[in-house]
């Protein structure tokens, strides 16, 4: 009996030296505004902070055109934009690769049927950088036939090819891009041939009449023209567009028998100033300036989210 | 930015119809003609002629350029399309001076060339001078300025003529 006496007083004693500074803990806690205020963490429950982090950590976001970084959720495909971030509104609105354009000048067609003696088309391509800087190409045919009413002579120039390259600069780059209103610069070239026929020439005080040609002479024009344009949307890809050139510094060389009269892509030798009436065509380069696709993680679940474009996701914001 | 739309489609669509065509015309001759000069040899200026008659050689009727009863100080010379050479005869009807033994002759010698000048010009001939005789009856000496003849309206001939202040014996030829 002493025996089980002493053993439960050990235990006892065990106990109660065990309980003894946990008591004292709940009895005296240590309590200052300090220690409550970093032992709270009022942001844990924050749901929309979680989210934003686990959004970040699944890799998936792009950055839209106003240079918002868009984040997908990559369960339910919902697009979150953090505006709390400070962003750079860029000085483009348009991305980079905005468009690219085709068209049909059919000014000199047009012309023919008022009385021009020369021209046929031309088309050209051009590419629209941040709907600002459209560098373009064009490539046309042209030929002349032309006997003036009081003329001497029959002029002939067969179908010749000619280029032009040069770029455009658009001052509404931050506008509309059904409206534009460009200027630019040119470089134009052709090589072509020409002859004068059924030349008549009279000497009335010596009583002579003559009747001789020119044989067809080669020459490679080269010229520069300053462009200023503009285009409408007329509907949906399709629009309408005027330009006024004005022509400069005609090189041709010199030339035994005359220089030519009509320059294919120039026009005639003696103006200077020039128009083009084109239908354009425009696809849109969209596609090319998405970088969500690169930035997705395709080993995760978020690579099933079909990202919208990023147009859509600013009508999200 | 609607109202700047709105501008944008009226100038579109106006510029083609205000769109005008410029046609400067022919400035010059359409044909090329050598114009001539007259100059006193010994001062070297400009003078006015008058009883003088100055003709083609072979022209039809021996029309004449210049009749007696005109005054010229310059006058247009057109040559021959036709052949390599043209002359011009200039016969004095002063008092004096009316003898056949004192008219001069002018000679030129070309190369002809067509040549297309512009659609408002046309087609010409132009004359590269390659020779010119002349007698030196009351004429002293013929300078051709410039040797090719086009349609651009300048003295490409200048004809010095002896005048009275210098000729003592006009009535002699000197051959």
């Amino acid at each position: 009996m002493k025996g089980r006496l002493f053993i439960l007083s050990v235990l006892s004693v065990i106990v109660l030296t065990a309980a003894t500074p946990s008591q004292r803990r709940r009895v005296s806690p240590v309590e200052t505004a300090a220690t409550q205020t970093l032992s709270v963490n009022e942001t844990a429950n924050d749901t929309s902070r979680i989210n934003a982090k686990r959004r970040a950590a699944a890799n998936m976001h792009y950055v839209n055109k106003n240079g918002f970084t868009v984040y997908v959720d990559s369960v339910t495909g919902e697009e979150w934009i953090d505006s709390t971030v400070i962003t750079r509104v860029p000085k483009m609105e348009f991305p980079l690769w905005h468009s690219v354009s085709v068209g049909l000048n059919i000014w000199d067609p047009m012309m023919r049927a008022f009385g021009q003696h020369y021209g046929i088309a031309e088309v050209w391509g051009e590419l629209s950088l941040h709907n600002r800087y459209r560098p373009r190409i064009e490539i046309g045919l042209g030929t002349a036939k032309n006997t003036p009413k009081d003329g001497n002579f029959t002029y002939r120039s067969p179908v010749s090819a000619y280029f032009r390259i040069g770029a455009d600069y658009n001052f509404l780059f931050n506008s509309n891009p059904d409206y534009s209103f460009t200027a630019g610069l040119r470089y134009g070239l052709s090589s072509f041939s020409y002859s004068v026929d059924n030349i008549s020439i009279n000497t009335p005080y010596w009583g002579e009449y003559e009747r001789v040609s020119i044989p067809s002479q080669h020459a490679v024009a080269g010229w520069l023209e300053l462009v200023a344009g503009l285009r409408v949307k007329l509907w949906g890809p399709v629009s309408a567009g005027w330009s006024f050139h004005f022509r400069t510094a005609l090189k041709y060389g010199d030339k035994k028998y005359g220089a030519p009269w009509y320059i294919p892509g120039y026009g005639t030798r003696g103006s200077s100033i020039g128009g083009s009436f084109s239908i354009v065509y425009t696809i849109p380069l969209n596609h090319l300036n998405k970088q969500a696709p690169a930035d997705v993680d395709m080993e995760t679940s978020a690579a099933e989210v079909d990202s919208p474009a990023p147009e859509q996701a600013n009508e999200v914001q | 930015l609607k109202k700047l739309h709105v501008i944008l489609t009226l100038v579109a669509v106006l510029l083609p119809v205000a769109w005008a065509c410029s046609n400067d015309g022919c400035l010059d001759n359409k044909s090329s003609l050598p114009k001539a000069a007259f100059y006193s040899s010994s001062t070297g200026k400009a003078v006015t002629l008058n009883s003088m008659v100055i003709s083609g050689v072979g022209a039809a009727g021996d029309s004449a350029l210049v009749g007696p009863s005109q005054s010229v100080s310059e006058l247009y010379l057109p040559m021959r399309s036709t052949q390599s050479s043209t002359s011009w005869c200039f016969s004095y009807k002063s008092e004096g001076l009316d003898f056949e033994e004192l008219n001069d002759t002018v000679t030129f010698d070309y190369e002809t060339q067509p040549y297309f000048v512009s659609d408002e010009c046309g087609a010409i001939f132009r004359y590269l001078i390659t020779r010119c005789r002349n007698t030196t009856h009351l004429i002293d000496s013929v300078v051709v300025v410039d040797s090719l003849i086009t349609n651009v309206d300048m003295v490409r001939i200048k004809i010095y003529f002896r005048t009275a202040e210098e000729s003592e014996n006009p009535e002699e030829p000197q051959e």
